[in-house]
């Protein structure tokens, strides 16, 4: 009879129950992984051999069979190493346990029979709770991502020995004392929006792209606190709910991002990749098509510093999973679906100098319109509020009062969020103002007489188009909302027009 | 035709000479019919020059007639009615010019010139000139080059006017690229002009010959933010030789690109202030306008506006926002500082001036009077 222990395979963000049967046959001394491993689980029979020839261990001297059911899903990486050495050693009669059917195994093992942490730890403990698995045993350092999921017990050991000796119930386990408790909690609260001085119209933009998950491209000459600004933004979004943290957490774990921090992710992701980036590190991708930028941001921020130095192709990729808000990864070995439900806030120089507006500037009219053109007209389109961050005058700044803090515009965003939480509670795949259709618009955008007055003297002026007015009225429905209104007053439409610097300006440019 | 062509080519003959030859033999095919000898009755022509008219063969001449075919480049040659004769005044005007558009029977106008890296106080006043000029269907003459020129052209087409533009380079050649879009604009309501055959690449050398020649077809000139070292000097010196009018727009005296117009007003030239003085004095085939004008009297708008009235009563804040940009336009956080008014509220406020046409948005996301 082949000895079974349960271990874990992950797909995309998701975990699968795998059993790890091995057999030992007379023959020659061999041992054979079959069961479509990638290269780290052929690797394994290395260090299980390793592994087992220490002093307390003996590796067979047969051929050794393993194969990992179902065996026709692709699994990757080290964490199966433990589930073998657990079946390998059952199968052998060096570990006499009738429990083992109880219990999921994770971990990689070292050549000194030590156990090491691995990535997606935390899928696969969900994956145990689907699969009705009780107890999962896990690396050490594991213990505290594994212990974010309620309803599993979670043993953690340091080695091979100290896990056949509780197995064999020949040592009681000991939660172990000393798991770092340092955590990134404080990492945000030493950035307030506080520090953000004599910029309060901006700021107030940021609050309605926050709270209508609208997004928003910040234009400013360098140094003026464009990137201040995106930074903050973050501290003023909602806070997760426990469905949101888990999936973030699930992503940073396969990522294998979470092995630091160890706890469950409950600040919104703030992401800032270099313009550099390759459009596959941005959308995911690699051999195991992994998740990108925007898998991270998920939930989150993705802040794109100098939008304009960006290449044009990575770019264009953001426009379906802006959409879909989610992205399909495929590769040869795998098709993976991650979710990319992110803000987009940017941040670009008006120009090429970046003093475009002030006496500095020589830029050409056609020059600032080509710099501009760098990003496309799709994507420009998606950016619902375009705002001019002027820098402030250092000399000027003590004569600002204090800017308002974090605490008090989060709350602010939470009360707008609560009303469209419930508003688009019945509409599937709409949570927020910046996701209405026009049939929408029509439905919740109800006006005051005043605001009718307005939007059509808007008309008369700029001849918006539809497309373009449907996006002020879903800012000011923020606006609105933001102040709990029912109606959309005149100040909210009023407001909402002068949401979009860049249009207005191309209207008074020179060029043919 | 093709001795017209061959009589722009010959080398080490310019205009001057050129135009003798015309005067002495009537047209470009007896100059070439000449022998040695009738040549040399034409003062300035010596043993050398009718050596080179003598040995310069139509091979040259022709190749550039079948390319001009081919590429729908239209020839002026002296002797076209098209010609103007203002133009032709001029001594370093040349005796045949390559140009595709329309050429009107009288296309001589106002040139505004200027630098190529212009502030936005430059693109102003060229806007504001330009336009005028649309409107008073006068034709707006310049270079195309970057910046100012560029903007002239710009500004005149939009506002529905004739515009023409000389190059330093072939006709059939867009320099700078930046401006292909504009210069098809040009060849459909105006024309683009060059006495360089088609095919010359844009050389240094070539610009101030352009700048002679484009000083030729104006009868005013306005030089707006020239450098020190700016071309359009040059074509204002040629324009006082030929004893025109030119204006230059005054700068601030420690700003580097004004020092060439400063500079031009030290020495003589008209100061411009608004855009009527670009009007043509008393003067044949032209609209005539009114020389004296006096700006208390309201046709100069922009001088007088002190007493705009507006369709509605403004607020005691609005007078104040309105107040704090007149001069030049501000950024909200400026404005809020000034005012004392919180940014919040200056939004809605700024929002609905701008919507009903009172102030405007200008570069950089500035408020300003409109």
């Amino acid at each position: 009879m082949a000895s079974v222990v349960k271990s874990f395979a992950i797909v995309g963000v998701d975990a699968h129950l795998v059993e790890v049967e091995t057999k030992t046959i007379h023959g020659q001394p061999l041992i054979s992984i079959v069961g479509l491993g990638d290269m780290a689980v052929k690797e394994a029979r290395e260090r299980l051999e390793a592994a087992l020839n220490q002093k307390n261990f003996r590796f067979p001297k047969m051929k050794v069979v393993i194969n990992l059911a179902p065996s026709d899903m692709k699994k990757s990486g080290s964490h199966l190493d433990l589930a073998m050495a657990i079946g390998l050693l059952a199968e052998t009669n060096q570990l006499k346990s009738k429990k083992l059917q109880d219990y999921g195994f994770i971990g990689e093992l070292s050549l000194n029979a030590r156990l090491r942490p691995c990535v997606g730890v935390l899928p696969m403990i969900i994956a145990a709770k689907g699969a009705g698995i009780k107890n999962v045993i896990v690396p050490i350092e594991n213990i505290k991502e594994a212990s974010l999921v309620s309803g599993v017990n979670i043993f953690g050991f340091e080695n091979l020995e100290d896990t056949v000796k509780f197995l064999e119930e020949k040592k009681r386990y000991q939660l172990p004392v000393d798991i770092n408790t340092n955590s990134d909690r404080n990492k945000f609260d030493e950035i307030d929006f506080r520090e953000v001085r004599g910029q309060d119209a901006v700021v107030e933009y940021v609050i309605v792209a926050a709270s209508g998950g609208h997004n928003m491209l910040m234009i400013g000459t360098p140094g003026c606190g464009k990137s201040m600004i995106a930074k903050r933004i973050p501290t003023i979004l909602p806070s997760m709910t426990e469905e949101e943290s888990l999936e973030v957490t699930k992503i940073y774990s396969v990522a294998g991002l979470l092995r630091e921090r160890g706890h469950l992710v409950t600040r919104r992701p703030f992401r800032a990749p270099h313009h550099n980036a390759s459009t596959n590190s941005l959308i995911g991708g690699g051999i195991n098509a992994m998740p990108g930028e925007i898998s991270l941001a998920h939930n989150g921020v993705l802040f794109l510093d100098e939008i304009a130095e960006f290449n044009k192709k990575t770019l264009e990729s953001l426009r379906q999973p802006m959409e879909d808000q989610k992205v399909t990864i495929s590769r040869v070995k795998y098709t993976n679906t991650y979710p990319a439900n992110f803000m987009v806030v940017a941040a670009m120089n008006p120009c090429p100098c970046g003093n475009y507006g002030n006496n500095k500037c020589r830029c050409s009219d056609y020059e600032v319109l080509k710099y501009r053109q760098k990003i496309s007209g799709p994507i420009l389109d998606r950016m619902d509020i375009q705002k001019y961050v002027q820098p402030v005058s250092f000399l000027d700044l003590s004569d600002y009062s204090v800017g308002r803090s974090s605490g008090e515009l989060k709350e602010r965003v939470e009360i707008a969020r609560n009303i469209q939480k419930e508003r688009y509670a019945h509409i599937e795949g709409v949570n927020c103002n910046a996701q209405m259709t026009p049939s929408l618009i029509k439905e919740y955008c109800y006006f005051e007489d005043d605001s009718k007055k307005l939007l059509r003297l808007a008309y008369d002026r700029f001849q918006y188009s539809a497309r373009t007015f449907h996006k002020f009225l879903k800012i000011a429905r923020t606006f609105a909302d933001l102040e709990g209104s029912k109606k959309i007053r005149k100040k909210d439409i009023a407001a909402a027009l002068m949401a979009r610097d860049l249009d207005k300006e191309q209207i008074g440019m020179l060029v043919l | 035709m093709q001795h017209w062509v061959w009589l722009g080519l010959l080398k080490g003959i310019g205009p001057v000479i050129q135009k003798r030859l015309l005067g002495y033999f009537g047209d470009a095919e007896s100059v070439y019919r000449a022998s040695k000898s009738e040549l040399m009755e034409v003062s300035g022509v010596g043993n050398t020059l009718s050596e080179t008219i003598k040995s310069t063969s139509l091979e040259e001449a022709k190749r550039i007639l079948e390319k001009t075919n081919k590429l729908n480049i239209k020839i002026l040659t002296y002797n076209d009615r098209l010609y103007n004769i203002k133009a032709k005044q001029c001594p370093y005007s040349p005796v045949i010019l390559y140009y595709r558009g329309n050429l009107l029977p009288d296309s001589t106008g106002v040139g505004i010139v200027g630098a190529r890296r212009c502030t936005d106080y430059g693109k102003e006043v060229v806007k504001e000139a330009a336009e005028h000029l649309a409107n008073k269907k006068i034709p707006v003459i310049s270079g195309m080059a970057r910046g100012i020129d560029g903007y002239a052209h710009t500004a005149c087409l939009k506002a529905g006017g004739y515009t023409l533009a000389f190059f330093g380079n072939g006709v059939d050649i867009c320099y700078p690229k930046e401006h292909s879009e504009l210069m098809e604009n040009i060849i459909e309501n105006g024309a683009v002009l060059s006495q360089f055959p088609p095919g010359t690449r844009p050389k240094p050398e070539y610009f101030p010959r352009r700048n002679s020649l484009m000083s030729a077809w104006c009868k005013k000139l306005l030089v707006v933010e020239a450098g020190k070292n700016s071309g359009s000097l040059i074509t204002a010196q040629y324009m006082k030789e030929l004893g025109r009018e030119v204006l230059a727009v005054p700068n601030q005296i420690y700003n580097q690109t004004g020092k060439g117009t400063n500079f031009l007003i030290l020495k003589g030239a008209g100061i411009y202030l608004y855009p009527e003085q670009l009007l043509p004095d008393n003067e044949e085939g032209l609209p005539v306008m009114n020389k004296n004008i006096d700006p208390n009297e309201g046709e100069i708008s922009r001088i007088n506006n002190d007493t705009k009235r507006y369709d509605r009563q403004l607020s005691k804040k609005e007078k104040k926002i309105i107040e704090s940009i007149s001069i030049n336009p501000k950024t909200i956080e400026e404005l809020s500082q000034l005012t004392e008014i919180n940014q919040i509220e200056l939004l809605e406020r700024l929002s609905v001036l701008e919507l009903e046409g009172i102030i405007e948005t200008s570069a950089g996301g500035k408020f300003g009077v409109r």
